[in-house]
């Protein structure tokens, strides 16, 4: 499904990503785990496109898609912010990724409400999205990402902020939608009890070249 | 209750800083207006002037030119500004440079290097391009700021949800954007109207605006009701525009962003910014080449002929008003910080000299200050001060992007740590404008060097500046004096840059 290759990567003179290899099968959930400041959202964007590493390979299927822009690869993020669009509604938000696709609008409304119902904010969806909490948030940012059904989707420290309860309860629908729903997944935390509860596989960046342990 | 104490002290201290912004916006701005408008204003002249076919000329072109050359400037403007916030390329810093360098660069100069390229021909098309290319930088940075800082992120959030390139623009940046483009449209659309320099010397006799018009019925013909009436006119035309758009006074500055966040342009991305970047460039070329080339033969006489009076006279009173906008706009962000509700009022004062004729407020100026002890008239420090006048909106706003990245919390720390409130404005609001500073005199120095309105109407024989005696060589006939003027344009361009790459390039 998805290999990075060797993958190398500077801001400046500050090596952030040294010679990173790592590998996530079909319908895997990979947590990546590593300390803060280590690369790992660095490595998201590599594999996403939003960045082009220095060196090395990123592999999607056995294509490379290294020079590929993110647009074309077909890869969702959810982001640790949840970057929610100001300017659309719910519904709208969940609905970008389908009108990039030209799906038809019945389709596109099937999906939609499909995904309202399954992360539970069915009630929400004409909300405008500065007026949700926080947990609302982040269940229509893993919507908005699952909407266009992409070949593999990344998680950048996806429950960062929430509280506990909010936390389990968005972390359990969460899990469900990702394997239910059959996709490959790169979960990234720094916290080493979320991994191992989400993934099926854990995988340390160390600062190490090449630096890859299970753990799990 | 202390809250509130410490609140109410420091509302005093944002009024303190009012006060002077006040009388010097009383005494060099709304008493000469209201006193040439009292004493040469009656209603017959609005009647007068809109009857008249010329007038009614003016006014349509003044519109035409100003929506147009705003229109341009957005379209140019707008995709630059969004590449330049969500992508990262070699170059980029020289790239950006290239957009940002019409806006300090003299009018004058690039009103020369229009009629250069255009040979004279199609005034009305040259002055909409070259308003057009003044502004692109207005639009680029005032969106780039704020796409750069909160749009970026949703411009990758899109990009990963399949959308490309103009998708994102279309859906994204134009959306989230428009608060601050119809900003920046506005701002552009003011200073096309308000516009002088470009138009006297690109417009000749079939393309006048207003304030072309009031300059001739002013200073050339003598009738002041006339100019007074379409002064009035424009004054109030700006204000409802301002009124109906509610301009978010954008802080003119560059906000930055992790570099990470940024992707990278592809080749023929860059290749495209590096070409319009040159083409921003080709005035400045156009000038220095026409500096030494005339008949078709290389010549080095109209750099031996300068006279260095103007030069000096030009700097002297780019200093004066670099000095005297520092401490207004300082004053005047200080109020805004501060002053509570009155910080509308600061805001508003600070403003005002963009809608107002510099030529009106020129002769205001001379007609008010001309008697007794408060003759005016000669006095060199009139000049500057007026130049200051000028420069205020645009210095005002660059200081204010250091003022907002202070939070309440920042002065609440110092206070808890045992500042006074006049111990926290001196140590953390003071101290955060010192970097401001540099970048802003910069500003104002560059503005007061290459401002022509209010020069042509109070410069004396003495006191000539270096756009006026552009102006004037380039009436005269014969080939050393165009060699001259456009010498001189060289050197106010070359001075422009070297104060900007050496003070205004630092990041406010």
């Amino acid at each position: 499904m998805l290999e990075v290759r060797d993958v190398s990567l500077r801001y400046g003179n500050q090596h952030v990503l040294d010679h990173v290899s790592l590998r996530v099968g079909d319908g895997e959930t990979v947590g990546l785990l590593g300390p803060s400041g280590i690369g790992k959202s660095s490595l998201l964007r590599v594999i996403s496109g939003l960045v082009r590493p220095d060196s090395g390979a990123v592999l999607v299927d056995g294509t490379d898609v290294t020079a590929s822009a993110p647009h074309k690869r077909h890869i969702g993020v959810v982001f640790q912010n949840n970057a929610l669009f100001p300017h659309l509604s719910v519904r709208e938000n969940i609905e970008y990724g389908l009108r990039r696709q030209k799906i038809r609008r019945a389709a596109r409304v099937a999906r939609v409400d499909e995904l309202l119902a399954k992360m539970k904010i069915e009630s929400i969806a004409d909300r405008r999205v500065d007026t949700l909490s926080g947990g609302e948030a982040k269940r229509v940012a893993v919507a908005r990402t699952l909407a266009p059904r992409p070949t593999l989707v990344l998680l950048d420290e996806p429950l960062t902020g929430l509280d506990r309860d909010t936390y389990l309860a968005v972390r359990a629908d969460l899990i469900d939608e990702l394997r239910n729903g059959g996709s490959s997944a790169l979960w990234v935390t720094h916290d080493e009890s979320e991994a191992t509860a989400v993934a099926t596989r854990v995988v340390r960046l160390g600062d190490q070249p090449s630096t890859e342990t299970v753990i799990a | 209750m202390a809250g509130n104490r410490q609140l109410n002290q420091f509302r005093r201290i944002g009024i303190a800083f009012a006060l002077p912004l006040v009388i010097f916006v009383g005494v060099f701005i709304a008493l000469p207006t209201l006193n040439i408008i009292s004493g040469a204003l009656h209603w017959g002249a609005f009647s007068d002037a809109l009857g008249d076919d010329r007038i009614r000329h003016v006014l349509w072109i003044t519109v035409w030119q100003a929506s147009w050359s705003t229109f341009v400037a957005a379209v140019i403007g707008f995709p630059l500004a969004v590449v330049l916030a969500h992508h990262s390329f070699r170059g980029k810093r020289v790239v950006a440079a290239a957009f940002s360098l019409p806006f300090v660069l003299p009018t004058v100069v690039i009103a020369l290097a229009a009629v250069s390229l255009s040979g004279g021909s199609h005034p009305l098309i040259t002055i909409v391009m070259t308003h057009a290319y003044f502004n692109v930088s207005v639009v680029v940075r005032v969106v780039r700021s704020h796409l750069q800082s909160t749009v970026t992120t949703f411009n990758n959030a899109a990009a990963t949800l399949g959308a490309g390139p103009f998708e994102r623009l279309r859906t994204i940046d134009l959306p989230i954007a428009r608060k601050s483009l119809t900003s920046a449209m506005t701002m552009v659309f003011v200073f096309c109207v308000t516009s002088f320099g470009v138009v006297r010397i690109i417009g000749g006799i079939s393309a006048t605006t207003t304030e072309v018009e009031i300059f001739i019925r002013a200073i050339q013909l003598g009738d002041m009701p006339t100019a007074v009436a379409l002064s009035v006119m424009q004054i109030v035309f700006l204000l409802l525009v301002v009124a109906f758009f509610r301009p978010t006074a954008p802080t003119l500055r560059s906000s930055s962003v992790a570099s990470e966040y940024q992707r990278a342009l592809d080749g023929a991305g860059r290749f495209a910014m590096w070409l319009v970047g040159c083409l921003f460039a080709v005035p400045v070329v156009v000038i220095l080449l026409k500096s030494v080339r005339t008949g078709g033969s290389w010549s080095t006489a109209g750099w031996h002929g300068i006279d260095n009076g103007v030069l000096v006279n030009s700097l002297k009173f780019a200093a004066g008003a670099a000095v005297l906008a520092s401490l207004l706009s300082v004053a005047a962000v200080m109020a805004v910080a501060h002053a509570g509700h009155a910080s509308r009022v600061v805001n508003a004062f600070a403003s005002i000299p963009v809608i107002v004729s510099s030529i009106i407020l020129s002769v205001g100026v001379v007609s008010t200050f001309n008697t007794g002890w408060y003759d005016f008239r000669g006095s060199a420090w009139l000049l500057p001060v007026m130049h200051a006048v000028v420069a205020l909106p645009v210095s005002f706003r660059i200081l204010r992007g250091p003022i907002e990245r202070l939070t309440s919390e920042h002065r609440d720390a110092a206070a808890t740590l045992g500042a006074s409130p006049w111990t926290v404005i001196a140590t953390v609001d003071l101290r955060a404008l010192r970097r401001g500073l540099l970048p802003m005199s910069a500003v104002a120095a560059c503005i007061s060097l290459g401002e022509f309105g209010a020069a042509s109407v109070l410069s004396r024989s003495g006191s000539r500046t270096v756009p006026l005696e552009i102006s004037r060589l380039l009436g005269r006939p014969g080939d050393t004096n165009q060699l001259q003027a456009y010498a001189l344009a060289s050197i106010l361009m070359i001075t422009v840059a070297v104060i900007m790459v050496t003070l205004g390039e630092r990041d406010a």
